[in-house]
């Protein structure tokens, strides 16, 4: 049984002025112990998508599909059985670490807080527990740091915090949510590092989200492309630069910054990104698609490819696209 | 925090130099005199005894407040005096010394004030909380209504109501005089309810601001409740603010205790404010102006060093203001 179970996700806001069309009906899968990389553009829906599975989008979010954590039908499950699972077997670590913790509190009384929710320890035995998980993601001298404010960590460190705290429970299963996009390039690289180890050590499923193509296939074993809400490609982290499919992962693959131009510069493929505030009716690339057929004005399916991969193009269907080029 | 404080004080002393400067001026500029008053008045209509002051206590009095010097050395005259605590008397009650008045009647003022405050905070962040996280709800519009309602009426007209509800149809409390606590509940009532509103609607928006943030969102990701994410977390955070506001509805409520001492016959310190307005009580004026400005300094400095103390962020870095 697969431990994350995504069908046929959408997720719609409904904010005053319009209706945003987030997440357009995506399937997604992850195995114990195996490790999902999401990447995308800005506003492709990652976010949305992830946040789902422990149902934490906030109250204007129309959530519609199926998502099943661990056998769990979470759209039908209590408020306090998504409590329990929250953070306990779910452990969440967001981009901005100083925007996701309490400014006023201290590292170590947050830390210890996924224990103490779920009774899974008293305070001194939480305590202890904190200040070994500060040792184990590399924070020096725990015990100084366990009664400091967050201001007064670095983001590096307050990433690795907030992994300590994602993981403290021994989760099944933690979502990392651009973990490292905020940090800079050493740091970013001690924190997949980490992040890495402490996923097979623990044996947990691991979800991470990330712009960077390069970090997606370092980290996971499948990666998930999203474009305007949906899954176009999804296939082998080692597979990725040999037999990509979609003409959008072609397109971010072919823009990845090369090792003489400076680094940081995101991926970019000219056009204009997918306007959510419409239902999505085609491919959602075809407006920026060099290949476009009057065919992709309806939808195309996610459909096998090859072996473990699919791709949403009917280019790549017939074959008549290998890696993203027609033939 | 030692150099916060200092440079606070230094804010301070200018800030007195300009109220009594300030005070000074448009007392003077305000036409009719005590002297000229008194004249007038002198065993006529007014009939009161310590208007029958006799022209060699009128002549010290001139004297000892150089009303006859220029003016910065009359308003030298008058701060010294308040600062170093020798107010002497004033004109309208030179039998007691103004320090002595200051002892009997201000702790009643400033008490009144405090008191206020006090219940107004207790009721406003109950209602704030409820408020917050039911927010939208019908719970939330009505405690919003029944906030911004006793917002909008001014103290002396609640006080007009309470006296009515509480005093005339149900005697309940007392509502003239002073004799014990029940004298406060009135007074306090009305002096509290404007603020209810306004605390309770700030503390409402503050704390549903903090519970949208992602702080919050991170508190339930770990298996928070909607309680977690409030008291342990958000609650703190929304108060916060909430402290920085106590220094200005201080100010607010000093200023109203004059009118609703009045009104309930307290035996304050507003009533004789007023009268030394009114009557052109030049000491009287500048002592009790200078009084109300320093109890409003100190409390915002106080206000300040609480906020300073609770919010780590200060605290440990040792930076204010
Ligand atoms: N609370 C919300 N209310 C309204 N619209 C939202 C909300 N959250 C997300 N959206 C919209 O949903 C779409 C998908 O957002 P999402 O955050 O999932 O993107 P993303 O792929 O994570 O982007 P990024 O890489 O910038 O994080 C965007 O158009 C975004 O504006
Ligand atoms: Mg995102």
């Amino acid at each position: 049984m697969a431990l994350v179970e995504i069908h046929n996700l959408r997720v719609r806001f409904e904010t005053d002025e319009a209706t945003i069309y987030a997440v357009n009906g995506i399937d997604l899968m992850v195995e114990p112990g195996q490790s999902i990389g999401i990447v995308g553009e800005s506003g492709s829906g990652k976010s949305v998508s992830v946040t789902s599975i422990p149902r934490l989008l906030p109250r204007t979010a129309r959530v519609e599909g199926s998502v099943y954590f661990n056998g769990k039908d979470m759209m039908r499950a209590t408020a306090s059985e998504l409590q329990a699972i929250r953070g306990h077997q779910i452990g969440m670590i967001f981009q901005n670490p100083h925007a996701y913790l309490n400014p006023t509190r201290t590292i170590g009384k947050q830390l210890m807080e996924p224990l103490l929710f779920h009774h899974l320890a008293g305070v001194k035995r939480a305590r202890a527990m904190g200040m070994e998980m500060l040792d184990r993601v590399g924070i020096v001298n725990p015990k100084a740091r366990f009664d400091n404010y967050p201001f007064e960590f670095s983001g590096g460190m307050l990433q690795r915090v907030l992994i300590a705290m994602a993981l403290i429970t021994g989760p099944k299963l933690v979502i990392a949510d651009e973990p490292t996009t905020a940090l800079d390039v050493t740091v970013q690289a001690q924190i997949l590092r980490l992040l890495k180890e402490m996923q097979r050590e623990l044996g947990m499923s691991m979800i991470f989200v990330t712009h960077d193509l390069a970090v997606a296939s370092q980290v996971s074993d499948v990666i998930y492309v999203m474009y305007g809400g949906i899954v176009v490609e999804r296939l082998p982290a080692k597979q990725l630069i040999r037999v990509h499919r979609h003409p959008y992962l072609s397109g971010l693959l072919a823009s990845l910054p090369r090792v003489d131009e400076p680094v940081g510069r995101l991926p970019f493929i000219p056009g204009l990104p997918v306007n959510t505030r419409q239902p999505l009716s085609g491919c959602p690339f075809y407006a920026r698609c060099q290949w476009h057929l009057d065919q992709c004005q309806s939808a195309p399916p996610l459909t096998l490819v090859e072996r473990d991969h699919e791709a949403a193009c009917w280019l790549a269907d017939e074959r008549r696209v290998a890696n993203g080029q027609p033939s | 925090m030692a150099q916060f404080i200092a440079r606070r004080f230094l804010y301070m002393i200018l800030a007195f130099v300009v109220i009594s400067l300030v005070t000074y001026f448009l007392m003077k500029a305000a036409p009719g005199s005590f002297l000229a008053m008194n004249v007038g008045v002198n065993g006529a209509s007014f009939g009161a005894d310590q208007f029958q002051v006799s022209p060699q206590v009128m002549q010290s009095i001139i004297n000892h407040y150089h009303l006859n010097a220029p003016w910065y050395v009359q308003w030298w005259g008058f701060v010294k005096g308040f600062v170093t605590l020798h107010m002497g008397t004033s004109f309208e009650y030179p039998n007691t010394p103004t320090l002595q008045l200051i002892e009997e009647t201000f702790p009643v003022s400033l008490s009144l004030a405090l008191i206020s405050i006090a219940v107004g905070l207790a009721v406003a962040i109950p209602f704030g909380i409820i408020a917050a996280v039911r927010a939208n709800s019908w719970v939330d519009s009505t405690t919003m209504f029944a906030a911004m309602t006793g917002t909008a009426i001014p103290s002396y007209i609640i006080a007009v109501f309470l006296i009515l509800i509480f005093g005339v149809w149900t005697h309940l409390f007392p509502i003239l005089g002073y004799q014990g606590a029940q004298y406060y509940v009135l007074p306090v009532l009305s002096l509290a309810i404007p603020m209810i509103g306004a605390s309770s609607r700030y503390l409402r928006n503050s704390l549903i601001e903090n519970l949208h943030s992602e702080y919050v969102t991170a508190i339930f990701a770990r298996g928070g409740t909607l309680k977690d994410a409030v008291f342990g977390n958000a609650l703190r955070n929304s108060l916060l603010p909430l402290i920085t506001t106590i220094g200005p509805l201080l100010a607010g409520l000093m200023m109203g205790t004059v009118f609703i001492e009045e009104m309930f016959g307290l035996p304050g310190m507003g009533h004789i404010f007023v009268n030394a307005a009114g009557r052109r009580d030049y000491p009287l004026i500048m002592d009790s102006a200078m009084l109300y400005a320093v109890v409003i300094m100190i409390m915002n400095l106080l206000v300040d060093i609480i906020y300073g103390v609770l919010d780590p962020r200060i605290r440990r870095s040792g930076r204010m203001g």
